[in-house]
């Protein structure tokens, strides 16, 4: 297309970056909080008494079979949770099936059990970190398999943007370590190059992995064509391609006497050293009667199989996985985990968010590069260019995202806890920070617009654990006393990052001040003005 | 013909955007159903295995439709790219 | 606490490796040559070496995948901080040239 490969490359590389950037850096941003859903999860639902360990299984387990009986009788699939390193409470969850002439969907139900007095309590409704997270590839306002589309297109885009980003750096390895400080677009670009080439390797993977756990609805053509159309064909095709090499095995206790205690009692045994984290009980009182057992236990990358135990004929019998029977899936597995890092501990868990963080600086960085190149030679007192309107946008986007998740936060401590739809009005306000964030850059200068937004985000992410103080019980010295190290986490990190965006507002401020350059909406006035002289 | 020569950059363009997103996506579609035809014992694991490999068939096709000297040299590779791809599955299909 | 190990063995490397290049020298060393072609080689092998220890360190420890995992982050956290280091405080790298005799 251009005269050189390297050329067409770096065309392609622009527009590719530019034309899906900000859907991009919104996917980045949503999904690394994802990394940290749990915790999010726990801030959101302060009514959450936490236990770090469970002195007495059996009371704990007794307890919450007793409260699923009550709230739940009919449903088929119970579900104790067990305190584990990214959850330290005990749960109940329990499964609703449809019922077409009560207009119930199927859903599953969560409460939370407090160890003291035995009650299940349910926290107050919050979309949660779970729903921020999903925001990552759902999108929102739009039907699912929309957001599964844009997402993977965004995707696929991203993906051609980092290849041809390493075939146009010629001096990839010579400029590894390099940044120029205050030199214009050529500092913009050394930082585009660290946020990209240093986490290279994730971003590659990221990219691939998550392209891969869309394939089913993108690619599902070749489904169609070698395996049939039609969502049952599509479910048969599911269930064959994700079957895993299972192993059973008998053991000796006598079937009259199978229930959850002697389950627990061979588990405690046999799986010495493993720590129980979900416990489900299925179909109970019926032939079909199964106890799970899920561990919280990694092997590398992937989860230690689940222990099924249950009656096969007449013996009792475990069935474990191993892996995978086919190698694509195989494959298929090790990507997906990768993407998810539910192996992480905290540390990598720590690193996975960093790597997320730059690239959607990298994105950033990217649209801004974008935007100063082509302002090279339509200096900025130009009024009322495309190009002006899209850098305001830009940073209405870029600051306005982080002010959103913090509004979300806010929101979540401040509405009151019994309105409709309260779940839903969360994200409202998450979208709602977003839009005023853009139309706010938009009546300033980009430098006013910088640092008012800078320190503003500054000053919500510093003043939310004061929030979490005063409108519920917690607090960090409170959190400190009582080992709520998820609590506590989240508050010092919210003042981490205030702290990180007081920086970033000072280090602007030091910034020259470049040629005048004048806010958009106030250019609209002006013309108007002078129409209506000269009229 | 001064309308051509004046937005000759933008059908460029265009046509290339399209080959590459459209023709691409074909062509992935259509090589990932060949790759599927490889391991002869498992069928759904071949579908798997193809529908993998798409996505490295889709990125190097958009590379090399933006890579060409001519758009026409683009749409002449992928429709032939297609094509050749079409013959196989359909000799695949009928041996099967 | 062999994570610890693992990070230094990559400070260390890439350290070397940055140094072997003579605009990254010349900053820390508030220099205007080219590097000896001995310098070079010296700290470029060596670094390389150190990169290849922590990655069969990482893989034996944790095995194939986690390893892998486990090295590919801490080689990013530790290139990021010696860009920083190098960026804003060159001269805390000096320290390499005692190594030099």
């Amino acid at each position: 297309m251009k005269p050189r490969f390297r050329q067409s490359m770096n065309w392609l590389h622009t527009w590719v970056g530019f034309s899906f950037g900000w859907l991009l850096y919104f996917i980045f941003i949503t999904g690394t909080t994802g990394y940290f859903d749990s915790e999010i999860d726990r801030w959101m639902k302060p009514e959450i008494t936490v236990v770090d360990q469970v002195i007495n299984q059996d009371k704990v387990i007794a307890a919450a079979e007793l409260q699923l009986k009550k709230l739940a009788p009919e449903s088929t699939q119970w579900y104790i949770g067990l305190p584990a390193s990214r959850t330290p409470f005990v749960q109940i969850q329990w499964l609703q099936s449809a019922d077409v002439e009560k207009n119930i969907l199927r859903s599953w139900h969560k409460r939370y059990l407090d160890t003291q007095t035995g009650e299940a309590n349910d926290a107050r409704k919050t979309a949660g970190g779970e729903t921020l997270y999903r925001m990552h590839y759902n999108l929102h306002y739009i039907p699912q398999l929309a957001g599964y589309i844009l997402t993977s297109l965004a995707t696929m885009l991203m993906l051609i943007g980092l290849v041809t980003g390493v075939i146009i750096h010629k001096k990839i390895f010579i400029e590894f370590f390099t940044f120029r400080a205050k030199k214009g677009i050529r500092s913009w670009l050394d930082i585009h190059n660290i946020f990209s080439v240093l986490p290279l390797p994730f971003h590659l993977m990221i990219t691939y992995s998550g392209l891969l756990l869309l394939m089913g609805i993108t690619m599902s053509s070749v489904i169609d064509f070698r395996y049939g159309e039609g969502q049952q064909n599509h479910r048969k095709f599911y269930n064959e391609a994700k079957l895993d090499i299972k192993e059973q095995q008998y053991i000796d206790l006598p079937t009259e006497s199978f229930s959850l205690k002697t389950v627990l009692n061979d588990v405690a045994i046999r799986y010495k050293n493993h720590k129980i984290n979900y416990i489900g009980l299925i179909e109970q009182g019926s032939k079909n009667e199964q106890y799970e057992i899920w561990f919280d236990k990694y092997e590398g990358i992937h989860l230690v199989s689940t222990v099924k135990y249950r009656i096969n004929s007449n013996k009792v019998e475990i069935q474990t996985a191993t892996e995978k029977a086919g190698s694509a899936a195989q494959i298929y597995d090790l990507f997906e985990h990768l993407h998810e890092g539910l192996f992480a501990n905290i540390y990598v868990r720590w690193l996975y968010f960093l790597s997320g963080l730059l690239g959607a600086g990298m994105v950033a960085t990217g649209i801004i590069l974008w935007i100063k190149k082509r302002q090279i030679n339509n200096p900025k007192n130009k009024q009322l260019n495309v190009i002006s309107v899209i850098e305001h946008i830009n940073i209405g986007i870029i600051i306005g995202l982080p002010i959103a998740i913090a509004s979300y936060f806010w929101a979540n401590r401040l509405l009151p806890i019994d309105i409709t739809d309260r779940a839903n009005w969360e994200v409202h306000c998450f979208f709602i920070a977003m839009l005023a964030s853009i139309i706010f850059s938009l009546c300033l200068s980009t430098r006013k617009a910088w640092l008012n937004l800078l320190w503003f985000t500054a000053m919500i992410y510093l003043t939310l654990p004061l929030v979490n103080l005063v409108t519920t019980e917690h607090n960090i010295l409170l959190s400190i006393q009582k080992s709520d190290w998820l609590m506590l986490g989240f508050d010092l990190s919210m003042l981490f990052f205030g702290i990180c965006f007081a920086m970033a507002a000072i280090i602007v401020n030091k910034t020259k001040e470049q040629k005048k350059s004048t806010p958009i909406l106030a250019n609209l006035n002006t013309k108007k003005k002078l129409k209506a002289a000269v009229h | 013909m001064t309308f051509i020569k004046n937005y000759a950059n933008s059908i460029n363009i265009t046509a290339r955007i399209f080959i590459a997103l459209i023709g691409g996506f074909i062509l992935a579609n259509l090589v990932a159903i060949i790759i599927s035809y490889l391991p002869a014992d498992n069928k759904v694991d071949g579908i798997v295995m193809g529908m993998m490999v798409s996505f490295i068939i889709y990125t190097i096709t958009v590379l090399v439709v933006f890579s060409t000297k001519t758009a026409k040299k683009a749409g002449i590779s992928v429709v032939s790219g297609c094509l050749i791809a079409y013959g196989i599955i359909a000799y695949l299909n009928y041996g099967s | 606490m062999s994570i610890l190990i693992e990070l230094i063995l990559l400070m260390f490397g890439f350290i070397l490796l940055s140094l072997s290049l003579s605009r990254h020298y010349n900053k820390v060393h508030n220099k205007h040559s080219q590097l000896s072609t001995r310098t070079l080689w010296i700290f470029r092998v060596s670094g390389y070496a150190l990169l290849l220890t922590s990655i069969i360190l990482g893989i034996n420890l944790w095995g194939l995948t986690l390893g892998l995992v486990y090295w590919f982050a801490s080689a990013m956290l530790i290139a990021l901080l010696i860009t920083l280091i190098l960026s804003f405080k060159p001269h805390w790298l000096s320290f390499i040239s005692a190594f030099k005799k």
